[in-house]
């Protein structure tokens, strides 16, 4: 009886045991954007001055980013994960990107690429599981052979006078519009906890530089081929207009 | 000593072992077990058409021949609705792509839905919520609510359970797909289950035309009309004609997409004016205000009346009401604009939109009526 009873018992704590929640020496990093309009904080479809006198409001705003790098003295990490940040979502979880069960350590700062990085642009929504954003079909043009890297769309009030009667989109793509990302940041991602990396992105230097604005008015849809000279610029400003936040 | 052992021991071995089994419950012992029933459950898979994605099947709902199997009667049953008058099937027919071919659905009572009903055309590739507003996560959580809307099925689920329970069949179709071992066990969420395995079956067969003439070597080519259509959709021509703008809101393969759209049809004064707020009511953004998902396009032909409220009744409205570029709003997609397509251009689009039609979908006797 004792034997028996003996090897219930063990069975019954072998059971029990509970799963580790984490390997020991990871952490979660957590990048969080902060989407603002000069000083004003970005909303969607809230108004902006564009300009002397027009104003804008976004409807759409998001981005991929892939080819994450940790950068770190003793060689930098890789991560394997993709990101589809939607800044104007009402859902505040896709204004973040949690990179979990990544080393723990020290780093000092971070790289990616704005945009879906060339090896995984060759493929296809249908080539990856609906957790990936990458299969998204909303976010890939067949026609283009590429994804959708950043979505800008809205409304202008080309008058100044309340009435936004203009609607815009500026899609990037291709791999001509990929952009790299560094932001320099002395952190450490803490064992089994995380660390959050506060970014922030300002509009305005996407959509103007130097006083300038982008003429939306005379070029209200960008988003094929024909206008990669566009894309190729808001690509470029988009990535810089990204920076760790104040 | 050790024959005592063998007497008094081993029979207390098992009795522990049952309780520590999850499975045991003692009630099984009674009338309404179902333990004497073989539970052998027959794992399927659905074929993957090569321009597919992987469907994304929840791990505690794996597919069955006998999940499927109950899952296609309960589906085609009206047992599920107070006066056992309606099925699911009622607002979602095989022969209209499990559309009903109403503006919006009329319930057990009579009185009319809110909605359309939405085609279950690979239904089971859905992401980001099911619906016309996206409100619940999947298939499962989707198929209770029809059963206790008033303006549906009218019933309540302690009622239908009972129903199931008290059924000839039933339980014996519950203890092959899911192993339960007695009646009481029958839960809505298992029935839940079952429908939504036969919905994940319901798959473009990969025939349509289109699917054809875009597959090298099939033999099948689109007409002239069909291939300017194809052109005009995908903006493929590369500026040879206008681009219709379609595919961003209806992409291949599954000719639609995740997100949600204010695509024009309603005239408002305000993003709060929206008759119908769709994914407003979900989220409560003023920026969701008025978006509706872009269903599917396979099967177009085959289920009219079109957009969430039934509005337009044809294929040709509908194009009309696109090129047209429809009513101003802050959130309207800015892709749905004035197009200045010719009349040519529109038969064109509308002679694509034919080619979506899989009528092996539609014929497939899997997906038909059991009864």
């Amino acid at each position: 009886m004792r034997w028996i009873l003996a090897v219930l018992t063990i069975i019954s704590l072998w059971h029990c045991k509970p799963e580790k929640p984490f390997d020991e020496d990871t952490g979660t990093l957590s990048i969080q954007f902060f989407p603002k309009y000069g000083n004003l904080t970005f909303q969607p479809l809230q108004s902006y001055t564009y300009g002397n006198k027009q104003s804008i409001k976004w409807s759409a705003l998001d981005f991929y980013i892939t080819g994450i790098q940790l950068l770190s003295s003793g060689g930098n990490v890789a991560i394997d994960q993709v990101g589809l940040v939607d800044l104007a979502s009402s859902d505040v979880s896709t204004k973040r990107l949690d990179l979990i069960n990544v080393k723990a350590g020290n780093y000092s700062g971070i790289r990616f690429q704005l945009g879906v990085k060339s090896d995984l642009n060759k493929k296809l929504p249908k080539d990856f599981k609906s957790t990936n954003p990458l299969s998204s079909t909303g976010h890939h043009w067949d026609a283009w052979d590429s994804y959708i890297f950043a979505r800008m769309e809205g409304v202008l009030d080309t008058a100044g006078k309340g009435v936004f009667e203009l609607p815009f989109a500026i899609h990037t793509g291709t791999d001509a519009c990929i952009q790299t990302v560094e932001i320099q940041k002395i952190f450490d991602i803490p064992v089994t906890s995380e660390y959050i990396l506060p970014v922030e992105i300002d509009l305005q230097n996407v959509y103007s530089q130097s006083g300038v604005y982008f003429d939306i008015a005379n070029s209200p849809l960008n988003h094929n081929p024909s206008n990669i000279e566009v894309l190729k610029l808001f690509s470029s400003r988009l990535a810089q207009a990204i920076q760790l936040k104040k | 000593m050790n024959l005592r052992i063998l007497r008094s021991g081993w029979p207390l071995t098992f009795y522990l072992l049952s309780i520590l089994s999850c499975d045991y419950d003692p009630s099984d012992e009674g009338l309404d077990s179902l333990i004497h029933i073989p539970y052998t459950p027959e794992a399927i898979t659905i074929p993957r058409l090569s321009t597919y994605p992987e469907m994304d099947i929840p791990i505690d709902n794996p597919l069955t021949k006998e999940g499927v199997h109950l899952g296609r009667r309960l589906f085609f049953d009206p047992i599920l609705s107070r006066d056992s008058s309606q099925s699911c099937a009622s607002c979602h027919q095989p022969d209209k792509s499990f559309t009903d071919g109403l503006q919006v659905s009329i319930g057990i009572d009579g009185a009319p839905g809110r909605r359309s009903a939405m085609s279950l055309l690979d239904a089971g590739f859905q992401q980001r919520g099911l619906f016309w507003d996206g409100r619940v996560n999947n298939l499962e959580e989707q198929a209770l609510i029809p059963v206790e809307d008033p303006l549906e099925m009218h019933h309540t689920w302690p009622e239908v359970i009972l129903g199931l329970k008290r059924h000839p069949t039933y339980p014996i179709g519950f203890r092959k797909a899911f192993g339960i071992t007695h009646i009481d066990s029958l839960t809505k969420f298992l029935v839940v289950k079952a429908i939504a395995q036969f919905e994940r079956t319901l798959v473009s067969s990969g025939q349509s035309k289109y699917d054809l003439a875009i597959t090298p070597g099939s033999g099948v080519f689109f007409t002239e009309s069909e291939l300017r259509g194809f052109d005009m959709y995908f903006d493929r021509s590369g500026g040879r004609l206008p681009d219709a703008e379609c595919f961003h809101c209806h992409n291949a393969p599954l000719m639609a997409s995740v997100d949600f759209f204010n695509n024009g049809i309603q005239k408002v004064n305000s993003l709060l004016d929206f008759p119908d707020k769709g994914r407003g009511v979900v989220t409560g953004a003023l920026v969701d205000q008025g978006r509706f998902r872009a269903p599917t396009l396979r099967n177009i032909a085959l289920t009219a009346p079109y957009m969430h409220d039934g509005r337009f009744t044809t294929l040709e409205q509908v194009i009309e009401h696109y090129d047209s570029g429809g009513f101003p709003a802050e959130n309207k997609n800015p892709f749905i604009r004035n197009l200045k397509l010719t009349p040519g251009q529109k038969s064109d689009l509308l002679a694509f939109l034919h080619t979506l039609t899989d009528s092996s979908f539609i014929q497939d006797k899997a997906f038909k009526s059991p009864f």
